[in-house]
Parts: C-alpha cells; structure tokens; sequence
C-alpha cells in the first residue's frame, strides 16, 4: 500500500539515522542536523551546534570537559563508543553547502587496536626468538664444554682405579707403560683445562692463520671495537689475502683501516701481480658483498692498475668483544 | 703419518682432541689447531693437511658446514670428518652435501673417534644412521614429519604463516595443518612455545 512522504516523516527518517549527520551554508551556519549528530556534538563541545566553524575547532582539538578523546581519526567518547567524522561540500537547489558525517568505528577501531596489540606481540616474539636463538648456541657450547669435562674426569677416575688396582695387587711388568701413559695423558688432559682461556679475536686468529702459510697482514690505523664490524673487515681481509696468495702469487696484503663516525672504512691493496684485466667477481668476492651489504655496509673494487678492495661497514652498537667473549665462554 | 687439522671453537675440545691424536701417534700427526672455520681452507693452501676434525658452530659463528664445502670444492682430496654436538636435523643432510666423508657426534667416545678416523682414512665414509632423538615437548623429534620440520624451522627464523607458505611453496591452509600437528604432537600451545622448544633442543639452529 502507498504511502506518502511528508516534510515529518523525512525529517524522522534523517532524525532516526544511526549515523550523524549535519549542513552548513556557504558562510559556516547551521543548516540542517539529525539526533545523532547532535548528541554527539553536545559530548563532544559541551554545548549546542552553531557554526562549522565550533565543530571544526572541536574536531581538531576536542576540549578536555566533554571527555572526548581523539586518537588519529578516531574521537573516542565517553559512552564507550567510537566515531570517525568526515566532512565534504556538496550542492542542492543551486547552493553550496558542507557536509559532515558521523559514522560508528567502534567495532572496527577495537578489531584494529586487537591487531595492532597481536602485531606488536608477534614483533616481540619475533625479538625474542632472535635473541633465543643466539643464545642457543652459547648454551649449547657450554653443555659441550660440560660433556668434554665429564669425560677427562671419567678417565682421571679410571686412571685411579688402575692406580689403586696396581697399588693393592701388583701389576705384570707388560702393563706399566700402558699405566705410566695413561697417567700422562690424564695429567696432560688436566693441565690443558686448568690452563688459561685463550683469548683472541678473529683478526688476530687470521694473522695467525696467515703466518702458518708464509703470508701476512700489515695493518694501518686501529680495529673497530664493534665485534661484528671486525667480523666484515677480517671476512674481507681473508679473502683478500687467500686471491693474493692463490691468483697473483704475493704474500702480503696491506690494510689501511679509518673509523667514521659509526661506520669503519678500509682499503686492501697487495704486494702480489696486479690483474690483467677486469676482475669478475666469483662466489668468495660475490659471497662477501652479499654480507657486507646485507649489514648495510658498502664494497667496491677496483680491479686496473692495481687491484684494491674498499669497504665500508656499519659499526652496530653490539657489545665489546671482550665481553662477547667472557659470556660465550 | 696422516696430517689433522682440528677446528673447533673450545680450548678443552680442541685439547682433548689433540691428546686423542697424540694418543694416537703412531698413525696421527698434529697439523694444527685453529678456532674458526673459516681459516681452515687458508691452511690447507700451503700445510699438508689430510684430514680435518671441522666443528659446525665455530668461532665468529663462522659454519664448519661452510668451510668443509669450499674445502672440499677447492681441495678434494683433503678428507673431513664433521664434528657435532647439536642434534640439528638438518645437519648430517648438510654434511653429506658439503662432501664431508664422516659426521661424528662428540657425545660419543674416545675410541669411536680415533675408530672414525682410521675409516675414513682407509677410504670409508662414516655417518650416523640419524640424528639423535630429542624429546620436543610430548613427542620426540623423530615423530615429526619433514614437511613439520620445515615448518618449525621457519617458525625459528620469525616467519608468521603466511610467509613459512610462501617459503615452503604451499598454500596457507597446508601450513596451517602442518603447524596444526605440531602443536598437537609436542603440546605446545603457541608458536613461540614452538620455537622456544625447538631452539632449546638445538633441534633447529637456523643460522648454520
């Protein structure tokens, strides 16, 4: 059955509509507002509607009387609820007006703090399990380090006992080098555990390494302290020096190393053949660009008239090697 | 006289392997001992180097598995025995790939090793018949399917679900499912707890 519309019923039907919604003419006055635009502004200002003008000044800083707070494009109000406003200018009878709309987020705005709240949980998760990680093989190497000292202790054990078995019945002459040996090595065993730790770091372990090939290294200016920088820099020496030794017969590489600010930067030249042509980068060259670059460092060679390889490496603020080197331990 | 080098990252187990070798001097000889991996294919440039005893997680986190394939692409004639003590399940796989002609898990004893070395010297290659068993939580490590392998791995290296799919080039219900079963099977309530218990066995240890 048809029903007419009325200038009343249009206006219950604009008045009953979930989200709020307002007019302002051309020069900011109120023109038209539904109920629900109105209870909200009445929350949000304290006061009644006028001028696009109040609602503007309200929206951009809510005054801390209404309780209203914002958060982005979310105003949260004080009955729990959450709205989004958005303003347009549209036409009607040949004039100008602005529009604003008033639509309930609530629902969506607590599905996205969840989100937001389950993302910043999986990121510090996701830190943990780095941290975990690294930590596993620290661990690991203690509950070696435990097993190899379980194992001299058995055999300093088993050694008494022979001792003890030797002491209370004698033993047949064929058998005391055997026993006199095994005493030895326990003893060696023993000393090698109580002795010092050693301490190095990878730059002096390749020095070491060089020197037990007849090469060497000839450093210039000081190491980075950051221990994963050394790491990059005795990476790139290494390679540098086992080319030089393998492809243009030299012995010696030279490395002039400088700090700046939080990046280390270094340039290895050798005392080997220059190339005689471009050089191609192969898996040890491409393998340690790859490395460099994923710390956010740089490398660059230069192949004629003389070979000579530049680095540049971030220094992370990771802890002294020193320490690294005491907890791993 | 076999040459050996040793490369391990701890003084005692470098020390106690020495005084297997010396133990052993009649058919061993020390060639030297370093701490990381990465040097060892330095050595062998000039040291007449015959076999190395080759760490997995060495100094600087430098992998033994690294080292021992570029030694072997480089120097195949120079034999490898890799050494472990971590039951990462992916490590014999590795090892065999590298070309390492024996594996040997240090919780195993004197004798074994020195028993290692002469066959793999004499021409053998000696591997473990699996990686040993952890226990993971209700279930142990050997319940697990590879397909569920893989996925604790990549829950290992922080990769939400999504991303363990596109790594493992299937689609997200299947990964799902996968990581659905290994919660089941170990009991685990979360990922993290996943990958706490993963990481705690040195079942998984991404970055070697």
């Amino acid at each position: 059955m048809f029903r007419r519309l009325t200038r009343s019923s249009i206006r219950e039907s604009f008045d009953n509509l979930p989200s709020g919604v307002c007019f302002f003419s051309r020069n900011g006055m109120l023109t038209l507002c539904n109920r629900a635009m109105y209870r909200l502004v009445l929350l949000l200002t304290g006061q009644d509607l006028q001028t696009a003008g109040d609602l503007d000044g309200a929206l951009e800083s809510p005054p801390a009387s209404g309780g209203v707070r914002r958060d982005g494009d979310s105003y949260l109000f004080p009955d729990g609820t959450v709205w989004r406003f958005s303003r347009n200018g549209v036409t009607g009878g040949g004039r100008s007006y602005t529009e604003y709309l008033a639509f309930d987020v609530t629902a969506l705005y607590r599905a996205a703090r969840t989100l937001e709240e389950k993302n910043r949980d999986l990121r510090e998760m996701a830190a943990r399990m780095e941290r975990i990680t690294a930590n596993a093989v620290a661990i690991m190497r203690e509950e070696e380090l435990l097993s190899m000292k379980m194992r001299i202790h058995n055999e300093v054990g088993s050694s008494v006992l022979a001792a003890r078995q030797f002491f209370l019945s004698g033993c047949p002459d064929e058998q005391k080098p055997e026993l006199l040996s095994r005493w030895r090595r326990t003893v060696a065993q023993l000393l090698g555990e109580l002795g010092d730790e050693d301490e190095t770091d990878a730059f002096r372990e390749l020095s070491h390494a060089a020197e037990a090939i007849g090469a060497g290294i000839e450093l210039t200016g000081e190491l980075p302290k950051s221990p994963s920088a050394l790491r990059l820099l005795t990476a790139a020496m290494r390679e540098c020096l086992t080319n030089t030794v393998r492809h243009a017969g030299g012995r010696r590489i030279f490395v002039r190393v400088c700090v700046r600010g939080t990046f280390a930067e270094a340039a290895i030249t050798n005392d080997g053949r220059p190339p005689e042509r471009e050089i191609t980068e192969g898996g040890g060259l491409s393998s340690l660009r790859a490395r460099i670059e994923s710390s956010g460092g740089q490398m660059r060679i230069q192949s004629l008239p003389v070979f000579s390889l530049c680095v540049t490496i971030p220094m992370k603020g990771d802890e002294p090697i020193d320490e690294r080197a005491d907890r791993g331990r | 006289m076999t040459n050996v080098l040793i490369v391990d990252d701890e003084k005692i187990v470098r020390e106690l392997f020495s005084h297997y070798i010396a133990a052993a001097s009649d058919r061993y000889r020390l060639a030297g001992v370093i701490r990381d991996a990465a040097n060892a294919e330095m050595l062998c440039m000039n040291e007449q180097i015959d076999l190395i005893l080759m760490d997995v997680c060495t100094a600087d986190c430098e992998s033994g598995l690294d080292a021992a394939a570029a030694i072997k692409r480089r120097y195949p004639a120079v034999r490898i025995i890799v050494v472990t003590s971590a039951p990462e399940y992916r490590f014999l796989e590795k090892a065999r790939a590298a070309g390492a002609e024996s594996f040997w898990y240090k919780e195993a004893g004197t004798a074994e090793l020195l028993e290692v070395m002469d066959r793999t010297m004499a021409g053998q290659s000696v591997y473990p018949d699996r990686t040993p068993r952890v226990q993971l939580g209700l279930c142990g490590s050997d319940e697990l399917t590879p397909k569920e392998l893989e996925v604790l791995r990549c829950i290992v290296r922080g990769l939400g679900i999504g991303e363990i799919a596109e790594a493992m080039n299937v689609d997200y219900t299947t990964t799902k499912t996968h990581l659905k079963h290994l919660k089941e099977k170990t009991g685990c309530r979360s990922t993290a707890e996943l990958a706490v218990l993963a990481t705690r066995t040195k079942l998984v240890l991404p970055e070697y």
